[in-house]
């Protein structure tokens, strides 16, 4: 009796496999009740409608005097940075000592079509500044701003260098004059006006689809296949499935905001020209003068490298120091290899100013 | 839910062992062929049956797997995690792997399978549009389902407000939806190509036709809907210029796609895993799509094609906006002007409270001055008050030391006028007594008892 060749019944073997893992990952799903993420104790301190102020309960007694307000993007939540216990960010610089509050910037609704960057950085990032400043008796805090938050916290730094006492971007572009990432590439050609008069608000899931778009196949089908194969450990399949939960919790944009932007930020470039103005006053980087320690990921398709080490150029401080790690744009907070030296780093770099 | 789950669970169970058995009869049925074929004896038909009967079995099998995983998924899921979530969770897009992966694999002596796709792949270009179908992320714009949609909700809107159900606008308004509906569904560039073709075609009929009363439709709203045709053809258009580049990168990538799978083969390392399958298609896939969508074309036919779609529904939203006018209800720029106004106000409302802020912590500051200044002004009214006392005591102790320093003189006088008068007297008395003294020492010579006297007087005056 003549045999198939070996590969033809190892691929039929193989595909067995296959779906008893889909099988065994169809009951793990069923028998997961709640996704949850941020789940660090946070107590609210300030709010101004949807925007809100949190103040983390600290975890050590020894804590760091002048206390880090945290300034995430518009895009995506700030959970992202405390997406489960042992891949936070947040957690970790608690457990270092740091006393951390983080800004909530809520859901955007049709009430925000004309919320400006005015309003989101002149208005709720100085509020919340003076609040801690109060709260603490401090003429100055330090300021950490993630991605799109890094710019905004850039462009207050610059306004009121005064209040800041150390800065902490982390994956923040700066100079958009790059072709390093698709998005860039991308930005120049569409028209960012015609956007927001036609949708007012930009649906978050377009923003989605446009991050994906800069790994297609990978964000799309590979990773899903990938999950077959975590199917049947309950513990990774919760990762897995908190991570799509974050990335799939987009808030819409404000039009407002998202036109000034894409226009002046990303397609003008204004920032680093020193062009740009917010309330009609000159937004001037080289009046960051207080230490500024800039991380960044070196396989960042977001935001390029290139795009976040410019800031050294432009700024007036004479204390710089850069953080560089071997992940892209989310590694920089959920990956193994950063858990561990990320938030020492920063808390140890802080410590050494205040 | 617990009936759902304990059903799911066991209907996993005899899916699970389905695919086993499904899986021998497969294999199965291959060895007979291979047995059959290098025998050189004749198949009968019913073999062939069983074949491509097996083949489909195992096809019906994995789809029903991903419609009950989908099901169970919306079931259990729906309100634990974000809507999006689930449509990404979505395993329908294993069925298309599966397909092409089971036409992959090559049975011995060069055979093909039966489903007769030569290469082992479907063409490249109907997997990925098959793909992109299954709502995937992937492209989701070109799908536009979000222009379909709206463009539903605006022509409801638009035929509502004319009060036209039916009649030659609602047919026109069909015949317009039916067009970008074919659009939308066109599988080539090539389709899409015609389709835009007749579309303008028709577009220049209708204009032509606008204007006739009987479509019961003004001069403005005339001028309105032939710009939206006009944008429309031009929406077309970008969506053909862009169907053509993704076509064209899909057969590139198809064509590498096969290539690769060709190398491994010769290279003694088919790729007959499934996941190995998926992985190397969507890794050559990724390759060649990221060249082209990192060129300054593909940015520019992107940005035409998203600019020529925002064009269309800023039209489409003022083609509703016009149709709605009459109407009471109020209209997307009314309400955008009012949240417009209302941000204004608030904006204003957040400065006037951080002025007052200002204007309290001033006040407030003040106020501290004051109550310190009043304090210390009490604090120096009693201190001038302590001081005045302590002045009218000392004033007091002064007036009763000068009046006791007035009698301690007094007294001192009268003692000094005492003694004068004492010492007058004594002097007196002295001086008589020298007098009698010196009468006595004239006689002294006869009396010796007279130094005595004289001794007696030096101590009175001492």
């Amino acid at each position: 009796m003549l045999n198939l060749p070996n590969n033809f019944k190892e691929s039929l073997e193989d595909f067995n496999k296959f779906a008893q893992s889909l099988k065994k990952g169809a009951e793990n799903l069923a028998s997961i009740n709640e996704i949850k993420v941020g789940q660090t104790e946070k107590d609210l301190v300030f709010q101004d409608g949807k925007r809100k102020l949190y103040r983390y309960k600290q975890r050590e007694r020894k804590v760091c005097p002048v206390p880090t307000l945290v300034v995430y993007a518009l895009v995506n939540r700030f959970t992202m940075l405390d997406l489960q216990p042992n891949r936070s960010l947040i957690r970790n610089l608690l457990d270092n000592g740091q006393d951390v509050y983080i800004i909530d910037w809520g859901y955007a609704d049709r009430m925000d079509r004309f919320m400006t960057m005015e309003d989101y950085i002149d208005g709720f990032i100085n509020d919340c500044v003076d609040f801690i400043r109060e709260e603490h008796k401090l003429e100055a805090i330090n300021l950490l701003g993630v991605c799109q938050g890094g710019t905004f916290s850039a462009i207050y730094a610059s306004l009121y260098p005064q209040k800041v006492k150390n800065f902490i971007p982390i994956v923040t572009p700066v100079d958009f004059d790059t072709k390093d990432s698709l998005l860039n590439v991308w930005a120049s050609s569409f028209d960012a006006d015609l956007m927001v008069d036609a949708y007012g608000n930009i649906p978050g899931d377009m923003m989605n689809n446009a991050y994906m778009m800069l790994q297609p196949f990978t964000l799309s089908v590979q990773k899903y296949i990938n999950m077959v194969n975590i199917m049947e450990d309950l513990e990774k399949l919760g990762d897995f499935l908190r991570m799509e939960t974050w990335i799939f919790d987009s808030p819409d944009q404000a039009g407002e905001t998202l036109r000034q932007f894409l226009k002046e930020i990303y397609q003008g470039n204004k920032l680093v020209k020193g062009e740009f103005t917010l309330g009609g006053r000159k937004v001037d980087l080289k009046n960051i003068t207080m230490p500024v320690l800039n991380v960044y990921a070196e396989f960042d398709t977001l935001v390029p490298p290139v795009s976040s080490k410019a800031l050294a150029k432009h700024i007036g401080s004479k204390d710089i120091q850069e953080l560089t790690y071997p992940v892209g744009h989310i590694g920089m907070f959920v990956s193994g290899k950063t858990q561990k030296t990320l938030a020492p780093k920063i808390a140890e770099w802080i410590n050494k100013r205040v | 839910m617990q009936d759902f789950i304990k059903k799911q669970t066991d209907w996993l169970k005899t899916w699970q062992e389905n695919q086993e058995s499904l899986t021998k009869q497969y294999a199965g049925m291959s060895e007979e062929w291979t047995r059959n074929i290098l025998g050189g004896k004749r198949k009968d038909p019913d073999f062939f049956e069983g074949w491509f009967k097996s083949q489909g079995d195992l096809e019906d099998q994995f789809r029903e797997f991903g419609k009950r995983m989908n099901e169970m998924i919306g079931n259990l899921w729906s309100n634990r995690i974000p809507g999006d979530v689930l449509k990404f969770v979505n395993v329908s897009f294993f069925e298309e792997f599966y397909k092409n992966w089971l036409s992959n694999i090559e049975l011995p002596g060069g055979i093909k399978n039966p489903l007769g796709m030569n290469g082992g792949m479907q063409q490249a270009t109907q997997f990925l549009r098959s793909f992109i179908e299954k709502e995937n992320p992937f492209f989701s714009s070109f799908s536009s389902s979000r222009m379909s949609d709206q463009m539903s909700q605006m022509f409801g809107l638009f035929q509502g407000a004319l009060g036209q159900g039916g009649g030659p606008f609602s047919g026109m308004l069909s015949g317009y939806q039916d067009m970008f509906g074919k659009l939308f569904e066109s599988s080539t560039a090539q389709s899409a190509e015609k389709l835009a073709e007749g579309f303008e075609t028709w577009s220049k009929e209708i204009m032509k036709h606008l204007s006739a009363p009987k479509l019961g439709i003004n001069r403005e709203q005339t001028q309105e809907i032939s710009q939206a045709l006009v944008l429309s053809q031009s929406y077309m258009q970008s969506f053909v210029k862009m169907a053509q580049l993704v076509e064209k990168t899909t057969r590139k990538a198809g064509s590498r796609f096969q290539a690769k799978l060709s190398e491994e083969a010769i290279k003694n390392r088919p790729v007959t895993k499934f996941t190995d399958f998926c992985a190397l298609w969507a890794a050559e896939n990724e390759a060649v799509f990221l060249e082209v969508m990192a060129t300054p074309e593909f940015a520019q036919t992107q940005g035409d094609f998203i600019d020529a779609g925002h064009r269309l529904k800023i039209q489409w939203n003022k083609l509703a906006e016009k149709a709605l006018e009459p109407s009471p209800i109020a209209l997307k720029r009314d309400l955008d002007l009012a949240i417009a106004e209302i941000h204004q106000l608030k904006r204003d409302m957040k400065t006037f409270k951080r002025e007052l802020r200002v204007i309290e912590k001033d006040a407030l500051s003040a106020h501290d001055a004051q109550t310190v200044a009043a304090e210390t002004a009490k604090k120096a009214q009693i201190a001038v008050k302590a001081a005045e006392a302590a002045a009218q005591e000392q004033v007091k102790k002064a007036k009763a030391a000068e009046a006791a320093a007035q009698k301690v003189a007094q007294k001192a006088q009268a003692a000094e006028a005492a003694a004068l008068e004492k010492a007058k007297k004594a002097k007196a008395v002295a001086d008589e007594l020298v007098k009698k003294a010196k009468s006595d020492t004239k006689t002294v010579k006869s009396v010796k008892t007279t130094p005595k006297v004289a001794t007696t007087t030096k101590s009175k005056k001492a």
